[in-house]
C-alpha cells in the first residue's frame, strides 16, 4: 500500500510501502530500509471518510496510507474489528437515516412535550419568594418604561377590585395576587400577568370594555396565566430552547446566528400561544361558574384587536396570541 | 533520516504557487454532522466535544495545500472540561440574570475583562492543536499585549464614537497574525497594511448603504405616489412590498458578509509564513451569494442544510487562496516546542459567542 511518512519533528517526508502482515506486525519499506512495528504499538486514529489513514508511531512520526480502503480492511481483517464503531454508523445509510429519524424525532418532541412539561415541572418548584423577587422586578421596569400612573376614580378601582376579588375566589387557586391600575399610554388598551400574582390593567382596557362580564374575562384570562406559572415557564422554555438550537447548530459562525433566529422567534411564539390558549381555559371556567356567555371574552378582544388594527381572524406564525376569532371558536366548543 | 532526492542542487526558480483546495462533499459529511447531531443529543451534549473533534477532523483532513492535508488534534477529554465550566458559569449567568440581575452583571463584568485572556487562550488552543505535515502551528502566550490592543483600543473606539472601530480591528488582525506560527516559521501582517486600509473598506461599505438607501427611499417614495395611497404601504403592491422590505433585507445582509470578507481578504492576503506569502483572490460579490444563500437555505430547511452549507462555503473559500513558495521551504520546516493548552479559553469564548476569528 502507498504512503507518506511524515518525519518528527519537521515538516519532511518521502513517500514509502506498507504492508499488514500476519504475524500482526505492520511493515514500512523506502529505497533504503525497512522498518517493523507490532501494529498493537501504534496509534490508529480514528477513521475519517475520504482520509487517508493515519498512524501514529512510537518516534512521533506520522504514517498516512493513501490507499485506506486496503488498509482498513485488512486491519479488520487481521485484528478482527474495525477502527472506530462511529464511522461505522457515518458509512451505512440506514444507520445514517436512523440517526435523521431520531434526531428529528427527539427534536420534535422536546419541543412540543420534553421542553413544556419540564418547564411546568420546574416552575412549580420555584420557590415563593424567587417568583416574588422577578415579579416586583419586571413591575419596577415596567413603571418605569411603560406606564404613568391610572385616572380611574377610587370608586372605579374599588369596583374593579371587587370583581377581581370575585375571580380570584373562583379561579385563583392558592397564589397571593394584588390588581395593579396603570395608564397605559403608547400600549394602548391591554391586560398583564406577572409573577407573584401581580395583575396589571391598563385604563385604556377598563375604557374599551362595554361590560363589566368582558373586564371579568379579561381578568380571568390573566390570573390563568398566574395560576399556569407562564411567566416563569415562558423564562425556562425560552432558555432551554435557546440552548437546544444552539446545540443542534453550534458548528457555524457567528453569521449564521441569523438563520437560528427565526426558528427561536417562531418557537417562542407557538410557546406563547398555547399559553394563552391554557390562559382562555381558565377564563371560560370562570365565566361559566358566573352563567356568563363565553363569547364576552372574545367580543373584547376582537375590540381590542380593532384598536390596534389587527385582523382578528388570522394569527401567523411569529404572533404570540391566537387568533381572536379562533379564541371565540374555542369558547363556543365548550 | 533518509534524505529527499532534491532536483541536483539547482535553487528553486521563480516563485512557485501552491493552491489550497478542499476537497470535502456534502453527502459524506452530512451523514458525519447527522451521527454527530445524533449521539449529541441522545448523550444530553456529553458526546458533543466528540463530534467537535470529528468534525473538524473531516474539515481539516479535507483541506490541502502542496499534496498534504491539516490536521486537528484536539482530545475530546480536554474539550468537556472546558465545556463543563463554560456551561456552568453560563447557567449562572443566565439564571442570576433572571433572579438577581446585579449580581449577572457583575459576572458579565467579569467575563468581558477575562475577553483579551479568553482570545489568547483560545487562539493558543487552537493552533497548538492544529497540524500540517506532522508540524504543530502556535499561538504565543501574549496576555499583557492582548490587554493592551483590546481594552485599548475599545476605549479609543468609545471615546471616538466608532470612528477608531477600523484601527481596533486592524491591530486585534495584527496581535492575532503576528503572533501564529508554524513550527519555527512566524507568519507576520504586511507592514504596508494599516488600519486606514480597514478604514477605506468599512467607508466604501457606509457610502455603499448610504447610497443604496437613498435610491430605495426614492423609488419607495415614488412607488407610493404612482400607486396613489397617501404613502401607505398597505396599499402598495407586491413590488411595493419587495421594494420596501425584501430588497433592504437582502442588500444589507448581502453587504455585511461582503464588507466581513473584505477585511478577511486583506489580512490573508497580508499575511506571510516567514517567506512564503498567502494569496487570496476570492471575490466579494460572489462570497456575499453564497453566505446569503446558504442563510436561507439554513432558515428554511429548519438546520438540515447546514453540513451542505458548510461544505459550499469552505469549498470557495480555500479555492480562493494559495501561497506563493519563498526560500523556507515547505520541507524542512521545524517543530517548535509546545505546551498542552488547556480548552478552557475556548470553550467559554464559544459559550458566551465571542467571535475570535481573524
Amino acid at each position: 500500500m502507498r504512503a507518506t511518512l511524515y518525519d518528527s519533528g519537521s515538516s519532511a517526508r518521502r513517500e514509502v510501502q506498507v504492508s499488514l502482515q500476519a504475524t500482526g506486525n505492520l511493515q514500512v519499506r523506502d529505497e533504503q530500509d525497512v522498518r517493523s512495528w507490532l501494529l498493537a504499538d501504534l496509534q490508529v486514529a480514528d477513521r475519517i471518510a475520504g482520509c487517508p489513514a493515519i498512524l501514529q508511531l512510537p518516534g512521533g512520526e506520522r504514517l498516512e496510507i493513501t490507499d485506506a480502503d486496503d488498509f482498513y480492511r485488512e486491519f479488520a481483517a487481521l485484528r478482527g474489528h474495525g477502527t472506530g464503531w462511529v464511522h461505522a454508523l457515518e458509512s451505512h445509510w440506514a444507520a445514517v437515516l436512523l440517526c435523521l429519524l431520531v434526531t428529528v424525532g427527539l427534536v420534535y418532541w422536546f419541543v412540543t412535550d420534553g421542553i413544556p412539561v419540564a418547564a411546568r415541572v420546574a416552575a412549580a418548584a420555584m420557590p415563593a419568594n424567587v417568583n416574588d423577587l422577578i415579579g416586583r422586578e419586571a413591575m419596577e421596569a415596567m413603571d418605569e418604561y411603560l406606564f404613568s400612573p391610572t385616572q380611574l376614580s377610587d370608586a372605579r378601582q374599588l369596583e374593579l377590585q371587587a370583581l377581581f376579588d370575585d375571580v380570584v375566589s373562583e379561579v385563583g387557586g392558592k397564589d397571593n395576587y394584588s390588581l395593579q391600575f396603570r395608564s397605559g399610554e403608547g400600549i394602548g388598551p391591554n391586560a398583564f400577568a406577572l409573577p407573584a400574582g401581580i395583575v396589571i390593567m391598563t385604563d385604556e382596557l377598563v375604557e374599551l370594555a362595554e361590560q363589566e362580564a368582558e373586564i371579568a374575562a379579561v381578568l380571568a384570562h390573566e390570573v390563568g396565566h398566574v395560576v399556569n406559572r407562564h411567566s416563569m415557564r415562558r423564562l425556562i422554555q425560552s432558555s432551554v430552547s435557546a440552548g437546544l438550537i444552539v446545540a443542534v447548530t453550534g458548528d457555524l459562525g457567528s453569521a449564521a446566528n441569523l438563520a437560528v433566529g427565526l426558528p427561536a422567534v417562531l418557537l417562542n411564539a407557538a410557546y406563547s400561544r398555547e399559553f394563552e390558549r391554557e390562559a382562555d381555559q381558565v377564563a371560560f371556567t370562570y365565566l361559566e361558574s358566573r352563567n356568563i356567555d363565553l363569547a364576552e371574552l372574545g367580543e373584547l378582544l376582537v375590540r381590542i384587536d380593532e384598536a390596534y388594527g389587527r385582523d382578528p381572524d388570522s394569527a401567523t406564525l411569529l404572533d404570540s396570541h391566537p387568533g381572536s376569532r379562533e379564541r371565540l371558536e374555542a369558547a363556543r366548543r365548550r | 533520516m533518509n534524505d529527499q532526492i532534491t532536483a541536483d542542487g539547482l535553487p528553486q526558480p521563480a516563485a512557485t504557487t501552491e493552491a489550497l483546495s478542499f476537497s470535502g462533499s456534502a453527502g459524506e459529511y452530512f451523514r458525519i454532522w447527522i451521527v454527530n447531531l445524533c449521539l449529541t443529543i441522545v448523550t444530553l451534549g456529553i458526546y458533543s466535544p466528540w463530534a467537535k473533534v470529528r468534525r473538524n477532523k473531516y474539515l481539516y483532513g479535507h483541506s490541502h495545500l502542496a499534496g498534504a492535508s491539516f490536521d486537528y488534534h484536539a482530545n475530546p477529554v480536554a474539550i468537556l472540561k472546558g465545556r463543563l465550566i463554560a456551561v456552568g458559569m453560563l447557567a449562572l449567568y443566565l439564571v442570576s440574570a433572571a433572579l438577581v440581575p446585579v449580581f449577572s452583571l457583575a459576572i458579565g463584568a467579569l467575563i468581558a475583562l477575562a475577553v483579551p485572556w479568553l482570545l489568547v487562550r483560545s487562539r493558543m488552543f487552537a493552533m497548538r492543536n492544529t497540524s500540517y505535515r506532522n508540524v504543530r502551528f502556535r499561538f504565543r502566550p501574549v496576555y499583557a499585549q492582548a490587554y493592551k490592543v483590546i481594552v485599548g483600543y475599545l476605549l479609543l473606539t468609545i471615546i471616538t464614537l466608532g470612528i477608531a472601530y477600523p484601527w481596533a480591528r486592524y491591530q486585534r488582525s495584527k496581535l492575532i497574525v503576528d503572533n501564529t506560527s508554524y513550527g519555527t516559521l512566524d507568519m507576520q501582517l504586511d507592514e504596508e497594511v494599516g488600519g486606514s486600509n480597514f478604514f477605506v473598506i468599512y467607508t466604501g461599505a457606509g457610502f455603499l448603504a448610504l447610497i443604496v438607501g437613498l435610491v430605495m427611499a426614492f423609488a419607495l417614495g415614488m412607488g407610493a405616489s404612482m400607486f396613489g395611497g397617501a404613502g401607505s404601504l398597505e396599499d402598495v403592491p407586491f413590488i411595493g412590498m419587495f421594494l420596501s422590505v425584501v430588497f433592504p433585507i437582502l442588500f444589507y445582509l448581502a453587504l455585511y458578509f461582503g464588507t466581513e470578507a473584505a477585511i478577511q481578504r486583506l489580512i490573508l492576503r497580508s499575511t506571510a509564513i516567514a517567506s512564503n506569502q498567502l494569496q487570496c483572490s476570492w471575490n466579494l460579490p460572489g462570497i456575499s451569494l453564497i453566505y446569503l444563500t446558504n442563510l436561507f437555505a439554513i432558515a428554511l430547511s429548519f438546520g438540515l442544510l447546514i453540513p451542505w452549507a458548510t461544505i459550499r462555503l469552505q469549498r470557495y473559500k480555500l479555492a480562493g487562496l494559495a501561497l506563493t513558495l519563498g526560500s523556507d521551504e515547505l520541507d524542512a520546516v521545524v517543530a517548535a516546542q509546545t505546551e498542552e493548552v488547556s480548552a478552557l479559553g475556548d470553550e467559554i469564548g464559544e459559550a458566551f459567542d465571542y467571535d475570535f476569528g481573524l
